[in-house]
């Protein structure tokens, strides 16, 4: 049984209106395009800058670009106010973890169904949300703030994982120092990295300060375990070894700064009882500190700084953000990142230099500021331009998700997602949020055997393993054959593609082929790629008997095309 | 499950048995009369060992509880095992969830590795502490003792796993099928990355065929469009097209294969189904030699451990006792080593409900073919401050990593004069055979 599929529904009413694409004879992709007579390269450009930037270039989406410009587009994005995750869940009824709600006074309170719920509008969001480039910024966050809800304490915490993901929406776009210290002290993290409860040494006779999240909030959220240079390449010594950028003795010092703080449920007072300070249970939203249990001696963290005696929780936890903030290896760490997350896997050093100047400073002086990060990585030269002057180098494989979300914004399906994410994890290798720990679903510098001879990396490689390849590749046949508006199965419950119009262009395989590979391949399938694709749809029937001509030519298409490595590829 | 999902998997078994009945036939060389097997089980996340292996004698469990505090397993509940040859007078006992285990412990075929960890060179405490000779690098941190326990190189240039380095060394491991001899379960691993051998990613849910590339015209088709120039796009082809070979290779000899029972339906009980499933065709696919990856995850424990870690225990002993039934229903127990490690072992003190980052910790080995019931190595010191501590119980291992490995490509057949130049470091060390495979 689904959950309330109308009240997700409600909750994307306000999402744009899908450009209704009709039927044209021209091989230009939409009437608009034709009649603003822009070159085919535009509209591909404007599709390729999209597919960057958002879940996936819709036609309303493409249209804008061409019209406005990616400038005006990302301005717009930058006012958009967030899409949020918790309200679909309150108004599900109760939404536990919050201040004010709790499991015992929600009646009838069934976590497998919160978080089911919590899937479908994690989906629903990404395909239809007006706010793209934030929730899109706010997915590659999360594949760098991991949490995850597989196998832990946060696996029935529905509330708490949304109320996550809305605080990396509404950080999206500040400055890195306010989302590093706002995932820092977010329950979700503090459950998932155990900083929530952790108390000082000898709290209890023997115990000592919880390293976990002090080790990886340095590993994997600032500065990573070697000294960096501005493109993000490590340093070495004299020696010619690398330089770590911590040792154990900052982890426990780090460990110690960060002692004393729990859950807030809004009604446990802090007092010097150890138990009580472990009880209190996992909530949403920030933590709070208990002064007990915070270690008060000197500290000396990451980079040298030293925390005098005496301070707070709270203080000490702002020196260490601070800390952490001002290291250097956090513009190019962070940088590359996002940089491969949204743009492409092997970024040049130049690429990284560049974006790590605004990084350092916006102009105005901001160290960090994420809306001027963002707009220097999507419009920068080598993003517009890589796919000509770095034509073996520049681009990522998709991330399995973003293939589906691509291709159901690139051809009109919108509305609530209700059956992919129940898969997930089975069909594409990664589900939000969901990842199996820390290091996400892959780390930014997998290679395989052939790509470590060229000096590439390939994160989305890792999970694209020959059992997973084909578990996505049937998942896209079933899309294909049962979810489109060409004779659907009437169980798919899904948002169906618009292909129908499809069916009379599909008369000239090289018509069809045009608009399937601008929209989802950039206009950049190989000449052999569409060789290929060309002399199949020849040998299928236009006509058959019993069903709409064009049907068997444009599933075909789309079944080859999804399964090649043209659309895997983002350029 | 919706609706909707039901008829998904309607037509994927639809497409499934197209594909079976659409695959290539190839020439299979009877084979498999001198096979051998390495499968190794990782524990990601570090676990702790020790509290799988726990001394029970009065001084030693006297020195082990104090240092553990609350976290410290209750000796009555820990299970009595007897193993062969002198103890120094140390009583042992396994966590009570691992009954398994302690059978297989029992019977001779189980012996634990004590203390191992990566090392560069022996080294005691004061020359850890002083700081002068090598030791691995980033110790204590997840992905990069991961890399030294799967590189088995610490410190070293070494790329390629050592699973993949012994493959690589092992002249036509993988027979004529067509199937590599070195398959991954359901994640890659560095443990099986090899330049000249590549390794394959067996899914945990079985042989699942293309349903697209059932039709032979289309699959031709799709083969062509995996082709590409950009070498990201390339090698996401080359794994397509790997996969619809090794699915052609596969398809005609694994249907009949057993369906074991008894597994858990954990995921590592799902994944040494599969694993046991893939040995039962080894003489159709004509091949010598193996070496598996399956890979567990949550054992980072630093929190909630009392409750997690039986857990975590239970199930590895339960897939481990239904992998060694199966292997020895196939007659090929002798033919078979599992090896069970772990990126690092955990801080002996507790943090409050868990423990931290450590770095020696206890593997074993379990197998028909190996000198079992057996504690090999040097116990170490569990006191706080001992001679084995550096630091809040982060025991210096006493046996390295490189040993275990070299051991174990030995036994697979790799020559000893050419284990020094798989695993550079192992001159370093006094003795390059454990003698646990006899």
């Amino acid at each position: 049984m689904k959950l309330l599929p109308a009240l997700v529904g409600l909750a994307v009413a306000a999402a744009p209106v899908m450009a209704q694409v009709t039927p044209g004879l021209s091989i230009a992709s939409s009437p608009t395009q034709a009649s603003l007579s822009h070159a085919q390269g535009s509209t591909a450009r404007a599709i390729r800058f999209l597919n960057r930037a958002s879940f996936g270039a819709t036609s309303a989406d493409t249209n804008f670009v061409l019209t406005q410009g990616e400038r005006a587009w990302l301005n717009a994005q930058f006012n958009q106010p967030p899409t949020l995750a918790v309200p679909i869940l309150e108004a599900f009824g109760c939404a536990p973890d919050q201040a004010g709600f709790d499991v015992d006074s929600c009646p009838g309170y069934d976590w497998p169904a919160f978080v089911e719920l919590r899937r479908d509008t994690w989906w629903t969001h990404a395909l239809n949300a007006p706010d793209q480039l934030r929730q899109r910024v706010a997915f590659a966050l999360s594949e760098i703030f991991v949490i995850s809800d597989s196998g832990g304490s946060l696996t029935p915490r529905a509330t708490t994982v949304a109320d996550f993901h809305d605080t990396l929406l509404e950080h999206s776009f500040g400055t890195y120092r306010e989302l590093l210290e706002a995932v820092t002290r977010h329950g979700a993290m503090g459950s998932y990295l155990s900083m929530a409860r952790n108390a000082k040494e000898n709290a209890i006779p023997g115990i000592f300060p919880d390293e976990n999240f002090a080790r990886e909030v340095m590993q994997l959220f600032s500065v990573g375990t070697r000294m960096l240079d501005d493109s993000g390449r490590p340093l070495v010594d004299p020696q010619g070894n690398e330089i770590p950028t911590y040792d154990q003795d900052v982890v426990t010092d780090m460990a110690r700064a960060l002692t004393g703080w729990t859950f807030d449920d809004g009604v446990t007072v802090p007092d010097d009882d150890y138990w009580a300070f472990r009880a209190v249970d996992i909530e949403a939203g920030p933590m709070r500190a208990w002064p007990a249990f915070h270690d008060t001696g000197a500290k000396s963290v990451l980079g040298g700084v030293v925390i005098p005696a005496g301070g707070t929780a709270e203080s000490d936890l702002e020196a260490v953000m601070d800390a952490l903030d001002q290291h250097p290896n956090v513009p190019p760490f962070m940088s590359r990142q996002l940089i491969q997350r949204l743009v492409t896997s092997n970024p040049t050093d130049e690429y990284v230099a560049r974006v790590v100047r605004v990084w350092k400073d916006d102009g105005q002086g901001v160290r960090g500021n994420l809306e001027a990060v963002l707009r220097s990585i999507l419009l920068d030269r080598e993003a517009q331009h890589g796919h000509r002057i770095l034509p073996q180098r520049f681009g990522k494989l998709k991330e399995p998700i973003l293939m589906l979300t691509n291709l159901w914004r690139a051809f009109g399906a919108s509305g609530a997602v209700t059956d992919v994410p129940n898969g997930s994890s089975y069909s594409f290798g990664q589900a939000p949020h969901s990842a199996a720990s820390v290091f996400n679903f892959f780390r930014p510098d997998f290679q395989n055997e052939a790509l470590a001879r060229e000096n590439l990396v390939s994160p989305e490689l890792e999970i694209l393993t020959e059992a997973q390849l084909t578990r996505l590749s049937n998942r896209f046949a079933f899309v294909i054959f049962e979810g489109s508006n060409i004779g659907p199965n009437p169980s798919y419950v899904d948002p169906l593609l618009n292909l129908d119009w499809l069916r009379n262009l599909s008369a000239i395989p090289e018509v069809l082929l045009a608009i399937v590979d601008e929209r989802l391949c950039g206009g950049l399938m190989s000449a052999a790629t569409k060789q290929a694709i060309v002399e199949r749809l020849d040998t299928v029937p236009f006509f058959g008997v019993g069903v709409d001509p064009g049907m068997w030519r444009v599933r075909e298409c789309f079944s080859l095309v999804l399964l090649s490595s043209d659309f895997a590829l983002q350029r | 499950m919706t609706l909707d999902r039901r008829a998904f998997l309607r037509w994927s078994a639809a497409t499934s048995a197209a594909a079976a009945l659409g695959a290539r036939a190839s020439a299979r060389p009877q084979g498999g009369s001198n096979y051998r097997a390495l499968v190794c089980v990782f524990l990601y996340g570090g676990a702790d060992t020790l509290n799988l292996l726990v001394p029970t004698s009065t001084t030693e469990y006297g020195e082990y509880s104090s240092s553990r505090g609350n976290l410290a397993e209750s000796p009555s509940s820990l299970l009595g095992i007897n193993p062969v040859g002198a103890t120094g007078g140390v009583s042992w006992g396994l966590h009570n969830r691992t009954p398994e285990l302690r059978d297989l412990f029992e019977a001779g075929k189980l012996s634990f590795l004590l203390n191992v960890g990566p090392l560069v060179r022996p080294l005691s405490k004061a020359e850890y502490t002083a700081g002068v000779l090598p030791r691995p690098a980033f110790l204590f941190s997840h992905i990069d003792q991961q890399r030294e326990w799967l590189l088995a190189h610490a410190l070293g240039n070494q790329k390629d796993g050592w699973g993949g380095r012994v493959l690589e060394a092992l002249p036509n491991a993988g027979g004529t099928s067509g199937v590599p001899a070195g398959v991954n379960l359901e994640n890659k691993s560095l443990f099986l990355k090899n330049g000249a051998a590549s390794p394959y990613t067996f899914g945990r849910d079985g042989l699942i065929p293309l349903g697209l590339a059932s039709d032979p015209e289309r699959r031709a088709a799709l083969e062509a469009v995996t082709r590409a120039e950009h070498p990201l796009a390339r090698e996401l082809g080359a794994v397509r097209r790997r996969s619809l070979e090794i699915e052609d290779a596969l398809a005609t000899v694994l249907p009949s294969a057993p369906n074991f029972g008894g597994f858990p339906g954990s995921t590592l009980g799902q994944d040494l189904k599969q694993i046991a499933r893939l040995i039962s065709v080894r003489g159709q696919l004509g091949v010598e030699r193996q070496v598996y990856f399956v890979g567990v995850r949550d054992f980072d424990t630093h929190s909630g451990q009392a409750g997690r870690l039986p857990v975590l225990f239970d199930d590895l002993s339960a897939s481990l006792g239904a992998f060694q039934a199966a292997i020895d229903q196939l007659g090929e127990g002798p033919n078979v080593t599992g090896f069970v490690s772990s990126e690092f072992g955990r801080t002996l003190s507790s943090n409050g409900t868990g423990t931290d980052h450590g770095w020696g910790g206890h593997a074993f080995v379990f197998g028909g073919g190996l000198q079992g019931r057996r504690l090999f190595g040097t116990r170490p010191s569990l006191a706080l401050d001992g001679p084995d501590d550096v630091g809040r119980g982060r025991l210096l291992p006493t046996t390295g990593v490189d040993q275990v490995a070299a051991t174990l490509a030995k036994w697979l057949g790799v020559p000893p004069a050419q284990l020094p130049s798989l695993f550079p470091n192992l001159p370093n060390f006094p003795v390059s055979d454990l003698g646990f495979m006899g």
